[in-house]
């Protein structure tokens, strides 16, 4: 019983300051199926790439702890030493070259060769490949995942669901393979597919294959899992055999907080007259990776609204379709008002301001000092901080100037001055620029975006504290999307969870662990949908 | 069936729109021959030297293309490496075939060092690679002038003084190589076209025939089906032959045309080598790590193919041929200007090559070999095109030049618009 | 202290270090060979001004995220072709320089909006395809030339139709703004009046990009997603761009062509853009940045060099073309160097 495939032991991993794992622990059984759960940013993607020797890992600076493989201490730092060993990964996005046939897919850098005078003079590289023998070998590696594909076929003209199988029988054609990782990937599949592959799967581990499994849905785990490891924020939470354990428990493991002091507020809750500051009908937004597929919210006058849900599942599109960043569809009032074809023009008019989740992309003008970027949204809507010269405007540098230094006092942004660019600063003080930019608008409803990530303690603490005092002083409305579900439980009236494009629920910030992580697993919408299902079936 | 009878148009729709370019081409070839008023044994002349000159630094530009590198405008520094070893090898005063032999292998070695140091420096700027390779050229052309304008016989000895400037500094600006270089290889075999339709036609029909015996043996052996595109091929190629087998041997009006060009064989037989490397290399492991990487480059390095050393392997394939075409091409034209012979190579291969029908991301020797022909058609009579429309032969030369770099923008923007399309979604 | 000198420095940027040494080098050499020292400055002086607007015109372009305009040499033939319309016209004198210069920025306001409207298609791909657009543009512009119907005894070739190859223009608009306003110091003639006009521009330019237009369409090249939450219309502000970038080249060629004494026309603009991109990338710009700072340090920087390098090199080594040599290692190698340096969006 002892004898395991892989140990991973005491894996610590910093990416600058920032500690993503800490004393990570994990241990593989040969014949395993065992599945990985964590929310979003839990350390699972990390870990995954250590042993992988993913050069993310070596190029910023490598990670401490050991890992042994079938006993042995091992040095996994290239892709090649890990697909060597026989780790083979599934991946989430397909790694597959479109314009290749499913054949040449699947046996990629590994091409059967012909003995010929070439190959004796040229060695591999000028070895002709002997396309009928991977034909061959390729068939036999679908025929195992059990599918009826024509080798031939180029993968762009296949659907998205068996891609899928053929990565599988891309690993499993590896003939040396031990451990395969699974990273999600039932998320593509329909309720059928997804059965194939949990059936694979098992087939896989009985043949002697370890599996990892990483995936959200806790069912799915149930049915085919044999031991389970829960992470939370790069620490180990538990593992144990599935038997052992619960649905309600694994949620409880994965959401189970450090419940920091919750904000002190004089008043909460919001107005409950109407009109609502913000209200969405049947919603829909067309963002590529986080679509909302139907929501309704009504977010109160002075409240302060939390967004939570796992990522993918459509949280973040939701304030990026109200600021019309990306094209939605369904109805949006702002103060009882219906604004129809939204533009961001329009919502910013309307007193809306939005803190981007991309901070450096869409949230930031990097090689622009920090003035500029907190006057620049003003400037452009509504006309802030020009001089007007009847034909021409010349930005107002004094005002700008006066206003930014306002801000970086109030905000406490740390910098050499206004004229630093903000590239140089630090996550916590480019989120800060952020703001501060979305205040010189003035709002009355402020949409934050992951306001939180990837910045250090201290200035989590103070944004969040500025945000209470923004919303307790000035009674602005503010809707929070977040993948940290502490931090919205710290500071929030209610909480939303977003679960596949839809409101799974909405739970004040007391409702309990197990309760937050059911709805953010789908617990609810799934276990309705299969009894419908049944229903009809 | 409905469906498949309308995705079966769907795809002719598609083949043809592949071909709208090579189509639009032959018209204005077959346009501008009849204009120019040209006469058949000149223009047939005109295109089977620079077919022979030209078809095989054209070719050279493939296996970048497939690789993923675009258009390698930087075959300007091959050919400048071809040039050097023509330069030096004369100067040893080595004539006839020999000079051709050494002036290659003296190409090579250093083809291959500039092959990779392109390659190092295209590494570093994935994305713009064309741009580049273009503006590489560029530079390269000063310090290839820096050495053979003044570094010759100031600092490098140099023992034919006839080939240097009077003072005693640089290489002259224009050589001659009448009585060394000339013809080094294309006087190995040369023949008129009348003899050489003959023993071509002769060769395709057999090379048909063996073809048409190995598909029936293999249906005997493992069954494999024969193609009905295999025999309409090979009887179309067939009675083609014939047919002008039949012309060049009984009809004297043709014979006397055909007679009279002279048909440089052993350029061809050179060209026809690479172009079978270029189907081989694509065979090898080798070949299949180009088109992987020229493919996705990310899919390829999870694979563990290593991306930056396969885009350099095909970057020194290219400047090698480039090089070895430069000497093919300038030992026919029997004279060189030293500083400049190597400006235009990349606007005209990569002009042929994308009026042959290939892009950006996609070649073939198919594309090579028949752009090649129907470039240099336009480009011969253009001249003559602008006497006969416009009395003025000048906006004929204009003309062609206009054509030249006017192609190679709309295949860049047609792959650009397509690039973008691709994000979108 | 220390610190502060080292990364000033590294601020400067090591190559252009090299190239400020090497003009100063120049120039140490020419003094010291003694190899006409005054009027080898006079001519660095009225070269810096020649190019100034070409150059200049790159800043439009780059801060409206499409790039280094190698296809300036769009605007160029419109300049040119402004320039020979005002002189077939009959303008003399400042007015055949102004009218030229209303003339060719018509046309280039609208061959710059064309091709604005044509990059906001193939984004991504600008610089490769501007160059060609380029190079394209100018051989048409050939067959123009031959084509162009006119009557001026000095536009006109001897034989045949169409425009000469170089049209003197010491009847016109030629050295007038060299002439203009000159003092003489110490044997060195400084053009005063020429650098006045191209400060003006400067001026001019630098307004713009403080207004309201102008920051938004700096927002817009910078960040095209950060503008597009602000509802700032990319496509329209890098039209913008464009246009005033080809309209700057339109009157930098006649700037260039007063100074020069003639109008060459046909191939000759072929390959200029290269030269403004590369005076401009030696100021220290990138594809990405560019500021008057970076055009008016590149300016001389390049400039200099050119004119330095020409006395220098014939003393060193006489009908060497070893300054065009100089000429086109420096340029292309500037180029090479920036190309290295941008970082690939993922």
């Amino acid at each position: 019983m002892d004898t395991y495939l892989l140990e991973m032991k005491h894996i610590t991993k910093k990416y600058g300051e920032n500690t993503v794992l800490k004393d990570m622990e994990l241990h593989v059984k040969p014949h395993e199926i065992h599945a990985l759960l964590g929310e979003n940013g839990a350390g699972k993607s990390t870990l995954m790439n250590i042993l992988f020797g993913m050069p993310v890992i070596y190029d910023s600076g490598g990670f401490e702890g050991e890992i042994l493989w079938e006993g042995k201490p091992v040095q996994l730092d290239t892709p090649m030493k890990a697909m060597e060993a026989g780790i083979g990964m599934v991946h989430q996005e397909f790694m597959m070259i479109p314009g290749f046939t499913i054949a040449e897919n699947i046996k990629l850098n590994r091409e059967p060769l012909k003995k010929s005078l070439s190959g004796k003079l040229g060695g591999k590289y000028l070895s002709v490949i002997d396309f009928d023998q991977m034909g061959r070998d390729a068939r036999e590696a679908l025929g195992q995942v059990g599918m009826d594909l024509d080798e031939n076929t180029l993968m762009d003209s296949l659907p998205v669901g068996h891609m899928q199988f053929v990565e599988i029988s891309r690993e499993i054609d590896k003939k040396n393979v031990k451990l395969l990782v699974f990273d999600e990937p039932t998320a593509v599949l329909t309720e059928s597919e997804a059965q194939v592959l949990l059936d694979i799967m098992k087939k896989l581990a009985a043949s002697g294959i370890a599996i990892i499994f990483i995936t959200h849905r806790l069912d799915e785990v149930m049915k085919v899992a044999d031991q389970v490891t829960v992470f939370r924020d790069g620490e180990l939470v538990g593992s144990m055999p599935i038997g052992e354990t619960s649905t309600e428990q694994i949620a409880e493991m994965m959401i189970g907080r450090k419940m920091g002091e919750p904000f002190a507020k004089e008043k909460s809750g919001g107005d409950d007259q109407a009109p609502f500051a913000l209200e969405l009908r049947n919603f829909r937004v067309d963002m590529p990776g986080e679509r909302t597929k139907n929501v309704n919210i009504q977010v109160k006058k002075g409240e302060i609204f939390g967004l939570a849900g796992l990522a993918g599942q459509g949280k973040i599109s939701i304030a990026n379709g109200i600021m019309g960043i990306y094209p939605s569809e369904g109805e949006l009032y702002i103060n009882g008002t219906q604004i129809e074809h939204i533009t961001p023009q329009k919502i910013l008019e309307k007193g809306c301001a939005f803190v981007s989740e991309d901070r450096k992309g869409t949230g930031l003008l990097l090689d622009n000092s920090i003035e500029e970027n907190i006057s620049v949204a003003a400037m452009k809507v509504q006309k802030k901080y020009l001089k007007n010269f009847g034909l021409f405007t010349q930005a107002d540098k004094g005002r700008i100037r006066k206003h930014a230094l306002e801000m970086i006092k109030t905000l406490d942004i740390r910098c050499t001055g206004p004229s630093q660019y903000t590239r140089r600063l630090s996550g916590g003080n480019q989120q800060k620029v952020c703001v501060a930019r979305a205040l010189s608008l003035e709002p009355d409803i402020l949409l934050v975006s992951e306001p939180t990530r990837g910045i250090d303690i201290g200035a989590k603490r103070l944004l969040m504290e500025y945000l209470v005092k923004l919303n307790q002083e000035k009674g602005m409305t503010i809707i929070i999307t977040s993948s940290e579900l502490a931090e919205l439980r710290s500071v929030c009236d209610r909480i939303a969870i977003i679960f596949d494009g839809k409101v799974e629920g909405i739970l004040a910030p007391d409702a309990s662990d197990k309760e937050y992580g059911l709805q953010m697993m789908g617990y609810y919408s799934r276990e309705k949908g299969r009894s419908v299902e049944e229903h009809e079936g | 069936m409905h469906k498949t009878m309308k995705s079966r148009l769907k795809t002719m729709g598609v083949g043809l729109k592949q071909y709208n370019v090579v189509i639009f081409f032959i018209i204005l070839a077959v346009a501008a021959y009849f204009v120019s008023g040209v006469a058949p044994t000149v223009f047939l002349q005109e295109i089977a030297s620079r077919f022979c000159r030209n078809a095989f630094l054209v070719l050279a530009l493939i296996i970048p293309v497939i690789a993923g590198l675009g258009l390698n405008f930087s075959i300007v520094i091959g050919a400048m490496a071809g040039q050097m070893a023509i330069i030096h090898t004369v100067s040893w005063g080595i004539t006839g075939f020999p000079s051709f032999l050494v002036s290659i292998l003296l190409s090579t070695p250093l083809a291959v060092l500039f092959g990779f140091l392109v390659g190092k420096v295209l590494n570093k700027t994935k994305g713009n690679e064309m741009i580049t390779s273009m503006i590489l050229g560029y530079l390269a052309n000063g310090v290839y002038q820096f050495v053979y304008l003044y570094l010759i016989g100031t600092v490098i000895p140099f023992p034919d003084a006839a080939m240097m400037n009077d003072n005693g500094v640089g290489i002259k600006s224009s050589l001659g190589f009448a009585d060394n270089f000339k013809y080094s290889l294309t006087n190995v075999w040369n023949t008129n076209l009348a003899n050489f339709i003959l023993i071509a036609g002769v060769v395709v029909i057999l090379l048909v025939v063996v073809r048409l015996v190995l598909a029936v043996v293999r249906k005997k052996q493992k069954g494999t089906p024969i193609k009905p595109s295999l025999l309409l091929g090979s009887g179309i190629l067939t009675v083609l032959c014939v047919i002008l087998i039949c012309l060049s041997l009984f009809n004297e009006k043709a014979q006397f045309t055909l007679r009279f060009v002279t048909f440089p064989v052993s350029a061809l037989v050179c060209v026809l080598l690479l172009c079978l490397f270029n189907g081989w290399i694509f065979k090898t492991k080798l070949g299949h790590d180009f088109r992987a990487v020229g493919m996705n480059q990310q899919v390829a390095t999870v694979a563990g193919i290593n991306v930056d050393r396969t885009r350099i392997i095909a970057l020194i394939f290219s400047t090698v041929f480039a090089a070895w075409g430069q000497i093919i091409r300038l030992q026919d034209i029997g004279t060189m200007n030293t500083y400049s012979a190597h400006e235009q190579i990349a606007l005209l291969a990569v002009a042929a090559l994308l009026v042959g029908g290939a892009s950006v991301v996609k070649a073939g020797n198919k594309n090579a070999i028949i752009g090649v022909i129907l470039f240099h058609a336009i480009f011969a009579v253009s001249p003559q095109v602008g006497t006969a429309l416009f009395a003025d032969s000048q906006i004929g030369e204009y003309f062609r030049v206009f054509l030249a770099y006017g192609i190679i923008f709309v295949a860049l923007a047609m792959n650009a618009v397509q690039q973008n399309k691709m994000k979108k979604r | 202290m220390k610190d502060k000198i080292v990364g000033s420095l590294k601020r400067f940027g090591s190559a252009r270090l090299i190239i400020s040494l090497f003009f100063v080098a120049l120039l140490v050499v020419t003094f010291v060979l003694d190899l006409s020292f005054t009027t080898t400055v006079s001519d660095v002086m009225i070269r810096w001004c020649m190019n100034f607007v070409l150059v200049l015109a790159m800043v439009p372009s780059v801060l409206s995220g499409c790039g280094l305009n190698f296809a300036s040499t769009l605007g160029i033939s419109c300049g040119l072709l402004g320039g020979v319309l005002s002189i077939e016209f009959g303008f003399t004198g400042v007015i055949s320089l102004i009218m030229a210069c209303i003339l060719g920025c018509a046309f280039a306001l609208v061959i710059g909006m064309i091709y604005g409207k044509l990059l906001n298609y193939i984004k991504g791909s600008e610089m490769m395809i501007a160059t060609y657009v380029g190079f394209a543009f100018v051989s048409l512009m050939c067959i123009v030339w031959i084509f162009l119907p006119i009557t001026n005894d000095t536009l006109r070739l001897a034989m045949g139709g169409g425009v000469r190859l170089n049209v003197e223009l010491s009847a016109t608009f030629g050295h007038l703004l060299n002439d203009f306003l000159t003092v003489t110091v110490g044997g060195i003639t400084i053009p005063v009046g020429f650098m006045l006009v191209c400060a003006a521009f400067c001026v001019v330019l630098k307004l713009f990009l403080n207004s309201r237009t102008g920051k938004m369409m700096q927002v817009a090249g910078e960040n095209p997603k950060f503008a597009q939450a602000l509802d700032i219309s990319v496509n329209r502000y890098r039209i913008l761009g464009t246009v005033l970038s080809t309209v700057l080249s339109a009157i930098g060629i006649l700037f260039y062509a007063q100074s020069y004494g003639f109008l060459q026309l046909y191939t000759a603009p072929l390959k200029m853009s290269f030269l403004a991109v590369a005076a401009v990338l030696i100021g220290g710009a990138t594809t990405r940045r560019a500021s008057i700072g970076n055009v008016i340090l590149g300016s001389l920087l390049f400039n200099g060099i050119l004119a330095t390098s020409t006395p220098v090199a014939n003393a060193l080594a006489p009908d060497s073309n070893l300054a065009e040599i100089v000429r086109i290692i420096v340029s292309n190698g500037i180029i090479v160097y920036a190309l290295t340096k941008i970082k690939r969006e993922v």
